[in-house]
């Protein structure tokens, strides 16, 4: 039987979600969504397992790789509690799960982590241009 | 008997026109006995009819009237009013009603109506023929008040009335006084302390010389009736006789006392209620601690004890989704750490409480619904509660949360020393054992009992504002009440006629207000009528095996004559009005539409 995890909320949120929280079901998010079908229904299904912390329930889900972000979702929620930007969230926090290196959840949480990596990149591509000849 | 009769019928601006047939009516009640003048008018009520109506009486010398218009209801009073300037007795008007019983109720046969109508008025005649002159029945009322209770409602009331000027005896069971209110730490909305807010209403009513405030005291004997009720009252073992005009009852309410194992309550300190919850986070100060570990995770549990389909408490409790809301607020501002889940089966923080709502979602207070049928499980783990439910905003899906405390949020019941108060003031109380007010919206804190009457959550669940709303309402009441110092009431209450009384006690056994005492006179013992108490009910007319008592206005030969005016045959003909009625009928009929449509 499904646990609650009283800390998953403050997991996502490091992911980029917010106000999630303030969602009172009604339902407005699922109704206007294009992709959300009677069969699949998101996004209001999955900011319930996350307000509860039912990891396993979103690891075994395909609905966030369903929603493309359009948006609708947040326009019309009348709590402000921001459904497209939990399901964008959900879906970086489950690349950080499929990463067993670590290195995407390090990416995605610690913004120093992330400018560190854009650097490196960029360094290492004006290093790579100048040790090939181009100039 | 009358003999010069005055009948109007009103059109009320077609509201009965357009149904009953008035004129008809109007010039076949010319012909009745007795009937003196009879006319159908636009509106009855109006002012200039009523100024027709005191000069047909003055010039014309009718002796009594009769208005067929609306309910009594609605203008008995106006009527009353119009009979007293032109000079005749007020209770020689009878009100017939001939709008909701005849034209609204039989729209569709307008012919019956009428005939209805008709015999309505007739038998109005009769009665009003039958009627006699009755004076209001004038009592001297002492400026006093009895308020039975010293929580926020009776504390404020008493503060009121004496500075309407009456003097105030405040009786209160507890040594204490402040009731529930006092037991509170920060209240919802203005932050101030309950124990601080009562403090303050005890100075004031210590700096009133007009109140006299008795505590560890309890009501012993109530005689007497409105205007002079009469009070014995036990002040810590001393008696203490009281002569009051009116008694305002503000007694509260109990707390929902959970059952042993009702969620795990009493299997663990763990489970505790919520007013226990309230004084856990008063007397913590820094950490939420029980049996020397921290609180983190808290689960509340809402209804309980209360909306339950099949037990005594049916209804919501109006204050406690506010008041657990509002303590898991508290919780997460004064502990670092805590999280709140609400088991809830509806949110009800109506009002200006719905702030509380939005602010607990953004302290990430989590809500999982379940249903009466459904209630979540509460399991005992190693002296922690493990909550099982049926979450329905998961698809129903079972879920557990571990949680260090479980809160059960209680409601209100009715005190359990509810019914000796009832019983001594004779106040009606509800299934639920609340007291019981006449009419809920119309007339919300007078009892039955003249004189007596009720504020804050004696009647049933209230929040702080509203009990005292409904205790100072019930102010204004006594204040108007015994302002004049003489209180003047309706005179059709029972008569006894004492040659045909034999005494059987039948008429005091049925009697509900305890209006009928025995009375020795000539020798005999017969029956007598407090008339102050007496509320004209008639339920004491018919037991009578001698017919030895009968109401005011309600003789048996009035009532005879009633009926035999009401099953006289009549002879309405068919106006034209009511053909046009019949041919509209048949052509708004759905056959009668084009095809196309």
């Amino acid at each position: 039987m499904p646990t609650i995890n009283p800390n998953f909320a403050n997991e996502i949120i490091k992911f980029g979600a917010k106000d999630f929280n303030l969602c009172f079901n009604c339902g407005n998010c699922t109704a206007i969504c294009s992709l959300s079908t009677n069969d699949e229904t998101f996004p209001r299904e999955l900011i319930r397992y996350s307000t509860l912390g039912l990891e396993d329930e979103l690891k075994s889900s395909l609905k966030p790789w369903l929603c493309y972000y359009c948006g609708e979702c947040s326009t019309h929620c009348p709590r402000q509690a921001n459904p497209g930007e939990l399901m964008m969230s959900l879906r970086r926090w489950l690349t950080a799960q499929y990463d067993w290196t670590g290195l995407s959840g390090l990416l995605y949480k610690n913004l120093w982590a992330y400018i560190l990596a854009m650097i490196t990149v960029l360094g290492a591509t004006i290093g790579l241009s100048y040790f090939s000849g181009y100039s | 008997m009358k003999q010069r009769i005055g009948v109007y019928i009103c059109h009320c601006g077609g509201n009965i026109s357009d149904y009953v047939d008035v004129e008809q009516l109007s010039k076949l009640i010319a012909n009745e006995d007795n009937v003196v003048i009879s006319k159908d008018v636009m509106f009855a009520c109006s002012d200039s009819n009523q100024k027709e109506m005191i000069q047909d009486i003055q010039e014309k010398q009718l002796d009594a009237i009769v208005v067929a218009s609306c309910s009594p209801k609605l203008h008995t009073h106006t009527f009353r009013n119009v009979a007293l300037r032109a000079g005749i007795n007020p209770y020689n008007y009878v009100q017939v009603n001939v709008r909701e019983q005849c034209s609204w109720a039989h729209s569709d046969t307008p012919l019956d109506a009428t005939v209805k109508a008709y015999g309505l008025i007739r038998a109005g005649i009769n009665r009003v023929a039958y009627s006699e002159a009755l004076e209001n029945i004038e009592i001297e009322a002492q400026k006093a008040v009895a308020v039975v209770g010293a929580g926020v409602a009776g504390m404020r009331a008493a503060i009121e009335l004496a500075r309407l000027g009456n003097s105030v005896y405040l009786i209160e069971k507890e040594e204490q006084v402040g009731g529930r209110v006092a037991q509170n730490g920060k209240l919802f909305m203005t932050g101030e302390d309950g124990k601080a807010l009562t403090q303050r209403l005890l100075n004031e009513i210590k700096s009133l010389s007009q109140i006299n405030l008795f505590t560890k005291a309890t009501l012993e004997k109530v005689s007497g009736s409105i205007g002079n009720f009469f009070l014995d009252v036990n002040v810590d073992g001393n008696l203490l006789k009281l002569n009051v005009g009116a008694v305002l009852v503000t007694t509260g309410f109990d707390f929902y006392q959970p059952a042993a194992n009702e969620y795990g309550f009493g299997q663990t300190q763990r489970v505790i209620t919520l007013q226990e919850f309230k004084q856990l986070i008063e007397n913590n100060t820094n950490e939420l601690i029980i049996d020397g570990r921290p609180v983190k995770n808290i689960a509340y549990i809402y209804c309980v004890g209360n909306r339950q389909s099949k037990g005594p408490n049916r209804y919501c409790s109006r204050f406690c989704c506010t008041a657990a809301i509002h303590s898991s607020i508290r919780a997460h501002e004064k502990f670092i750490g805590v999280k709140a889940f609400h088991f809830y089966r509806d949110i009800r923080t109506y009002g200006k409480q719905e702030i509380l709502y939005r602010q607990s979602s953004l302290n990430d207070d989590v809500y999982l619904k379940f249903e009466e049928k459904e209630p979540p499980v509460i399991e005992v783990d190693n002296g922690y509660p493990v909550v099982k439910v049926k979450d329905y905003l998961t698809s129903k899906k079972e879920i557990i949360l571990k949680a260090d405390l479980v809160v059960l949020v209680t409601g209100m019941v009715a005190r359990s020393d509810s019914g000796q108060v009832s019983e001594k003031l004779k106040i009606p109380i509800g299934n639920d054992k609340f007291f019981n007010e006449i009419h809920p919206k119309l007339r919300p804190v007078e009892t039955v009992i003249n004189g007596v009457y009720i504020g804050g959550a004696c009647q049933g669940p209230k929040n702080i504002s509203e009990s005292v709303q409904s205790a100072l309402a019930g102010v204004a009441k006594i204040n108007a009440l015994l302002k004049k110092g003489k209180i003047a009431l309706e005179p059709i209450v029972a008569r006894v006629n004492a040659e045909a009384c034999l005494w059987c006690g039948k008429c005091a056994e049925v009697c509900d207000y305890d209006a009928i005492k025995p009375l020795e006179m000539n020798g005999k013992m017969v029956a007598e009528v407090n008339v102050v108490t007496c509320k004209g009910c008639g339920i004491c007319a018919p037991v009578c095996p001698s017919d030895a008592i009968e109401i005011a206005e309600y003789s048996n030969q009035g009532i005879e004559s009633m009926i035999a005016g009401f099953a006289a045959k009549a002879e309405i003909k068919q106006s034209e009005t009511h053909h046009k009625e019949e041919i509209k009928h048949t052509q708004v009929g759905m056959k009668e539409y084009p095809e196309e449509w």
